[in-house]
């Protein structure tokens, strides 16, 4: 057999079902191995497309998700899904063609040094020099891609190693992955005396709890403890949004009451989060009297931004299993649900005739399935969700939240889609998002994707004309998009149903569209220009010190 | 403050994992001041110390670096120990 279909057995070995590619001279022996494959293919538009796709797969299951593209400008296409992977930490294995061994550095027909280029974004990647070879990288790429905090990895695969001959055989994978270490006893000691001491504890959580698979434990911990809970973006969907002392997501905009709690708290039992400048604001300011719980799969998180008074490395499982315990805080949990109720936001003027959008989404919420899942672009719909979407796992909201990647979402949605049959996927995404791989919608269409888009079109880049508004007096820089195509008619030229809304009383008709319609839809939502999100926190000020939409 | 420090490491001989360690010291808030390291007789690992500049922690650097797929040992020599040699 040749190395391009030992490369795909190897896959299938592994239990790929699906690879989210797109063709090109380099990578031409693996395609043509792909045709005797029981891997399904999806000819996605984009590179980028292919490797946020993947990464829909991977966000939305645990699985790797795995995308592939040719070598060159195919192969750069991929870099911004594999730096968005990276530092989101979501296993994914890319596969890049390359020019023949012999032509490498000789700046041939569509060479990029793509192992130089990605080396920052990725946890480990590999040439392969021999076809002999490619049983072990294979395995090694899905294993490392698997293990302790999850990430990228990439093969470049040059194309006279998928012509070579070989004798080799796939190697099997083992019947599950390993457990990281479990945490040191001495430093679970230390952070239960912590805990039974505080008098007034939060729990600040992030990805890193469904990434340890540790959602069912990290639930009893809150439970028991009847803690305070706020959320990153990421760890949205932890604790189920009715607990009682669920607070909202913290950081820039974040829900008042969790920034609030966050500040007054003598205790912070960090649960895989890692203290990203999103969610801390002004660093030395944030949470100033409170020591540090820190959890983390990872020893490099522990210290890194925050000192931790006690770290715990190592597998968050055990740990908080370990932690699980009752201390006496009512008068704080107390004072916490004063904080909730005294913040809690407010509908707009119910006479208002056009659509405030965090209305649509608290609708939306109510009337969509609890399995639904929400993959999001970037900007203020994607702040929106994370307020006002009831999320009930974080493996339901998929969303660039390291990276910030512009483009995400339709391709995620569609990922997830395929990896969850008979789930209902929405994609929630503005236009300056919608527009940046807009050429999924042909995917969408080929392949009858039954997501649903509920773009919100302010004729803006939302986001930076909010900032440019409140922090650059208001001097309107490239944001305006009031150019924008009619989204529904180019929908419908790529086959797609859509329908465009503009008034509060359309609401009802268009969630009608998105939790009954089977197949793929487009809703197209027109928003004001000027809306804001609030709250908001202003760059590099602490965390309460927020803005609203009276103060700022 | 700025600080030296000196670390010695052995990693696996791969196709750049030179590279990603230097990506990681350069990204991470060091510069590299002195690099003295060779390849293993038998072709496999690199080994050999590096002295390093920042403001930054070094234990932090160091977790990083360990995080490094082919990276096999890291460590930090003790300031007591350099003058010593």
């Amino acid at each position: 057999m040749n190395g391009a279909k030992l490369l795909i057995r190897c896959l299938e070995a592994e239990g790929v079902d699906t690879i989210f590619g797109y063709p090109g001279g380099a990578i031409m022996p693996v395609y043509d191995a792909l045709l005797d494959s029981t891997i399904r293919h999806i000819l996605c538009r984009h590179e980028q497309g292919c490797g946020f796709a993947a990464q829909g797969v991977a966000r939305s299951t645990g699985r790797v998700g795995v995308c592939m593209a040719t070598s060159g400008p195919g192969a750069t296409n991929l870099i911004t899904p594999l730096a968005d992977a990276h530092i989101d930490s979501v296993p994914i294995v890319a596969i890049t063609g390359q020019v023949p061994s012999s032509l490498i550095g000789t700046d041939a027909f569509q060479e990029a040094d793509i192992l130089g280029m990605t080396l920052p974004v990725v946890k480990m990647s590999w040439i392969v020099e021999s076809a002999d070879d490619i049983p072990t990288i294979v395995r090694d790429a899905f294993r490392i891609a698997q293990e302790g905090r999850p990430g990228p990895v990439l093969i470049d695969f040059p194309k006279n190693v998928g012509q070579a001959t070989t004798d080799k055989e796939p190697i099997p994978p083992p019947a599950r992955v390993d457990r990281p270490p479990a945490p040191d006893e001495s430093d679970v000691a230390r952070a239960r005396e912590l805990i039974a001491q505080a008098k007034r504890p939060v729990v600040y959580a992030g990805g890193g709890v469904v990434l340890a698979d540790a959602i069912e434990e990290f639930r009893t911990f809150v439970d028991r403890g009847q803690f305070p809970v706020v959320h990153t973006l990421k760890g949205l969907g932890g604790v189920l949004p009715d607990n009682e002392g669920f607070l909202g997501m913290l950081g820039m905009h974040g829900l008042k009451a969790a920034n609030l709690a966050v500040q007054e708290s003598d205790l912070l039992i960090c649960v895989g989060a890692r203290f990203d400048d999103r969610a801390t604001g002004k660093l030395d300011a944030f949470a100033p009297n409170a020591a540090v719980i820190h959890l983390d799969v990872d020893p490099a998180e522990l210290g890194k931004l925050r000192r931790a008074t006690v770290g715990v490395a190592g597998d968050i499982r055990p740990a908080l299993t370990a932690l699980t315990m009752t201390p006496d805080i009512e008068p704080w949990r107390r004072h916490c649900r004063e904080l909730a109720e005294t913040h809690a936001w407010c509908p707009p003027p119910s006479e208002q005739d056009h659509i405030d959008a965090p209305s649509l989404l608290r609708r939306l919420s109510e009337r969509a399935s609890e399995d639904t899942i929400f993959a999001c672009d970037v900007g203020q719909h994607q702040m929106w969700v994370a307020q006002h979407v009831a999320l009930n796992n974080p493996r339901k909201h998929l969303t660039s939240g390291g990276l910030g990647s512009m483009g995400f979402g339709l391709s995620a949605a569609m990922g997830a889609a395929f990896a969850n049959p008979g789930t209902p996927v929405v994609c929630v995404t503005g236009d300056g998002s919608l527009m940046m791989n807009i050429q999924e919608l042909a995917t969408v269409r080929r392949y009858n994707i039954p997501v649903r888009i509920l773009l919100f079109d302010n004729t803006a880049l939302g986001m930076v004309r909010q900032w440019q508004e409140l922090f650059f007096d208001n001097r309107e820089s490239e944001v305006d998009l009031s150019d924008n195509p009619d989204f529904a008619q180019v929908a419908e030229a790529f086959g797609i149903p859509a329908v465009s809304i503009d008034r509060a009383d359309q609401m009802e008709l268009a969630i009608d569209h998105i939790v009954s319609d089977t197949g793929p839809v487009l809703v197209h939502v027109k928003i004001p220009r000027g809306d804001n999100v609030w709250p908001l926190v202003p760059p590099l000020a602490p965390n309460d010190r927020m803005l609203d939409g009276a103060t700022s | 403050m700025t600080m030296m420090h000196t670390i010695t490491i052995t990693l696996d001989a791969q196709s750049a994992s030179l590279q990603r360690l230097l990506g990681v010291i350069r990204r991470r808030g060091f510069d590299v001041l002195r690099l003295d390291i060779s390849r293993t007789c038998t072709d496999g690992e690199f080994q050999g110390r590096l002295r390093l500049r920042g403001t930054r922690s070094i234990e932090s650097l160091i977790r990083h670096i360990t995080n490094i797929e082919e990276v096999q040992q890291v460590a930090l020599i003790p300031a007591a120990s350099i003058q010593a040699a």
